[in-house]
């Protein structure tokens, strides 16, 4: 006992309790803690003194402790959803969805509805960084522009990455800012791609878009794996959409029928009337199984001979049997109903593309060219320019939002790609993976506190106004690239001359420039009242190729297939640091905090599921 | 212990006791303000205002019949009169030149709720209650000073006591002093104040 630390501090005393070597007894020291405790609560018993602080001059329309709404539009993805953004005293404190805004008609994802989190965020760039150490602006815009400068006279390549970019003064700006050097390009990223879409529409229609689907035109829609309620493209609008079809009433002949094709079990599928379970392995089968049922019926055969010939191998007979009675369903809705795929195989996509047109649906349920800048991004030029940045050709990489490092296929191959760019600049509002590789760090603002238009569906040009002002030393990224190009304007300028020679002019209703801009913030939206283009034919050219490729794929015995899913709230993970997205529960497996590893029960892997840990800091 | 100890600590106590009876005030709960009386960044007597010149309440603080808030009047509102009345005054000076360098008044606050009390100033003046009966006489007040200690006790003693009310002839409610068994106004129950 006496060889332990603590005890060799410790007497007895006559009665045999311990005392302190210096005489002090327990009792006492107790004693002395208690009273010094007790004097140190006692003294800092003062309420602290606080502030008042009012307006100088106070907006007439302002009142202290009311709330006032501002029409905008979401930056949480590229849907462009429009919000009403509830401020008070000068601080957003919530988002609703905009109900005359034609995207999402009054409704709003959790991703939209955390977005003031976003702005709020602690881990939010405040200044410029220079080698990761604080900077000013002038310092950052004076090296920039210099590098830039040298860059442009070499004639070396400049490549800016981003996300999806909605809006049109935007990528005007991108644009102007890239047309400085010889070998410029702007480069979309999107970690969970829907590419594959635009790329088939270029091979059936000669368009590279991503249709309109109109979910509330249709009687029958068909989901071959695409959770289009819960991640897929646009799902708020799709969720509207889709409530407003499913609605009962006596005036509706039918109500809408879904039927989902799925691996993993979605919200989508959750929903669904009929839920049929393929493994990825046979969606391709399945989709050709559908492609030559549906044409045999229409009459649309002759476009492909393997499509026409087409015998299942692998599907399952149940899937079979389903896929058969799918395909009468479809023809009993020609015209209105609509196929779609969650895949990002361009040959599914063509294939189902094809399916569409043998139906009728385009022109009725699909519409082409209403394109969408929604998830733009092009796989192939992010594997180029990680192929050009690997040997060392670029020059200077710009990135704005996207962040590869952590979300792309092959994260630490780009890492290293980045490392051998000589300049490389950030835009993005947080030090992420990707950011954190940047030489210099030009912070934007948050979409909360932006000046910006976006045009998500063509000719539905949606604003976005500041709600507060910057709460850091950011600077919007249009007015960063504007500086670095000799534009001394404000970006705010900018936009409303764009929007005078654009949007203004398509309108007659509004004389005066002044009347329009005030009355689209205000709206938040302005919807283009110029037509549509017609639609373009479909074309089959290369459809045989793509369904013989399909035909052809097979994947080997006794081999593991991974299926990844975005998460309904923190998405591709770009959002993992958001509490209130952490918080809540998945619609399905009903898991909070990250995101499950999902088996299924024959794989043999042990464990049911694993938690992947959110984004690391 | 011996006698003479006991004694002694017992008339300390006695004393004690009764000092902290007699002086109960300058020894209560923490977060008790009652009787707080902050200098101000601005001389500003309420006493001139309100009560010689006769401007009433809502004058300055514009939103107490519609916000929750009944808000600090912003500096353009001094500067209503101000700019034609004492401009050379050298408090006056002071909101010129807050004005002119764009430097926010930062008064210190008075009336004080916890956060967990949603109190919403619209709902009790467009009742009929005046300022004063929560605020206490300000327009006698030379430098403005709790007078309400604003606990719990004090919402709910005055929500219990339930008065008849009648409307004037501008429409404007009239609260009776006599306490009446109908129950016309203020509830108590919890979620009305804490929601």
């Amino acid at each position: 006992m006496k060889d332990k630390l603590w005890k060799q501090f410790i007497d007895d005393d006559e009665r045999g309790l311990p005392v302190l070597q210096n005489g002090i007894s327990r009792r006492t020291f107790l004693e002395a803690i208690g009273y010094t405790t007790a004097a140190i609560a006692l003294t800092s018993c003062a309420t602290p003194e606080q502030k008042v602080i009012p307006y100088l001059k106070q907006p007439p329309e302002l009142m202290p402790g009311v709330a006032s709404w501002y029409a905008s539009t979401c930056g949480g993805c590229s849907a462009g959803c429009g919000l009403l953004v509830k401020v008070r005293d000068g601080r957003p404190i919530k988002v609703e969805g905009n109900p005359e805004h034609p995207v999402n008609r009054g409704g709003l994802c959790p991703v939209a509805h955390s977005l003031v989190f976003g702005l709020y965020d602690a881990e939010r760039l405040q200044q410029p960084l220079a080698g990761g150490k604080p900077s000013t602006w002038e310092e950052a815009d004076k090296q920039i522009i210099e590098k830039l400068k040298a860059i442009a006279a070499s004639g070396g390549k400049v490549r800016l990455l981003s996300n999806s970019i909605t809006g049109p003064t935007s990528r005007k700006v991108i644009n102007k800012f890239l047309s400085q050097f010889k070998d410029a390009k702007h480069i979309v990223y999107e970690p969970v791609s829907t590419a594959a879409i635009r790329a088939a529409h270029l091979r059936t229609h000669g368009v590279e878009c991503i249709p309109a689907f109109r979910i509330e035109d249709a009687r029958l829609i068909v989901s071959l794996g695409a959770d289009f309620l819960g991640t897929w493209i646009s799902p708020t609008a799709f969720t509207r959409s889709f409530s407003q079809a499913r609605e009962v009433n006596v005036r509706k002949e039918r109500m809408l029928r879904h039927i989902q094709f799925e691996s993993r079990l979605s919200m989508t599928g959750a929903n669904a009337d009929k839920r049929v379970t393929i493994s990825p392995a046979e969606e391709a089968e399945a989709i050709l199984l559908l492609a030559k049922l549906v044409s045999a019926r229409s009459g649309a055969t002759g476009a492909s001979e393997t499509i026409d010939g087409f015998e299942p191998r692998r599907l399952s007979e149940k899937a079979k049997a389903a896929v058969a009675k799918c395909a009468d369903e479809l023809i009993g809705a020609k015209g209105a109903s609509l196929v779609i795929c969650g895949s990002n195989n361009i040959d599914k996509q063509q294939a189902v593309s094809f399916i569409n047109q043998a139906l009728g649906n385009y022109g009725k349920t699909i519409a082409i060219p209403a394109g969408n800048t929604q998830n733009f991004g092009r796989d192939e030029d992010m594997q180029t320019l990680i192929a050009e940045m690997k040997d060392g050709s670029v020059e200077a990489l710009i990135v704005l939002n996207a962040n590869p490092v952590y979300d792309h296929f092959s994260g630490s191959e780009v890492a290293n790609a980045i490392g051998r760019v000589p300049l490389k600049i950030s835009l993005s509002p947080v030090l992420d993976e990707t950011a954190s590789l940047a030489d210099l760090a030009c912070p934007t603002h948050h979409s909360l506190e932006s000046w910006d238009d976006a045009e998500p569906i063509s000719g539905v040009f949606s604003t976005t106004q500041p709600t507060i002002a910057p709460l850091f030393g950011t600077r919007a990224y249009q007015e960063s690239l504007m500086r670095w190009s000799g534009d001394s304007r404000s970006f705010y300028d900018a936009l409303r001359s764009e929007w005078q020679a654009g949007p203004f002019a398509e309108q007659t209703d509004v004389k005066a420039f002044d009347g329009f801009w005030d009355k689209s913030i205000h709206d938040g939206v302005f919807v283009s009242p110029k037509a549509d283009a017609s639609q373009p034919a479909f074309k089959a050219d290369g459809l045989n190729d793509a369904a013989a490729r399909l035909a052809g794929r097979g994947s080997s015995a006794g081999s593991l297939t991974a299926v990844l899913y975005p998460k309904v709230t923190i998405r591709d993970g770009r959002f993992a640091n958001n509490p209130w997205l952490h918080e809540i529960p998945d619609p399905i497996t009903k898991n909070d905090l990250g995101q499950l590893r999902l088996h299924v029960a024959e794989c043999g892997i042990k464990g049911r599921c694993s938690r992947r840990p959110g984004r690391p800091s | 212990m011996s006698l003479t100890t006991l004694k002694i600590l017992m008339i300390l106590i006695t004393i004690i006791g009764a000092f902290l009876v007699w002086q109960s005030r300058t020894f209560r709960i923490y977060g008790d303000q009652l009787g707080y009386e902050p200098i101000q960044p601005i001389n500003f007597s309420h006493k001139l205002h309100a009560g010689d010149n006769q401007i009433s309440c809502l004058f300055c603080h514009s939103s107490a019949d519609k916000s929750k808030v009944a808000g600090v009047p912003p500096a353009s509102t001094c500067m209503n009169c101000h700019s034609q009345v004492l401009p050379d005054s050298p408090e006056i000076q002071k909101i010129t030149a807050a004005i002119a360098e764009n430097r926010p008044i930062e008064w210190v606050k008075v009336n004080d709720l916890p956060d967990l009390v949603a109190f919403n100033h619209s709902r009790h003046v467009t009742s009929g209650i005046s300022c004063q009966t929560c605020h206490g006489p300000v327009e006698t007040m030379e430098r403005l000073s709790q007078q309400n200690a604003f606990t719990m006790g004090d919402c709910v003693s005055c929500h219990r006591t339930h008065r008849e009310v009648t409307l004037d002839e501008a429409g404007k409610p009239q609260i009776a002093r006599e306490q009446t068994a109908q129950k016309l106004m203020a509830s108590t129950d919890c979620s009305v104040c804490h929601h």
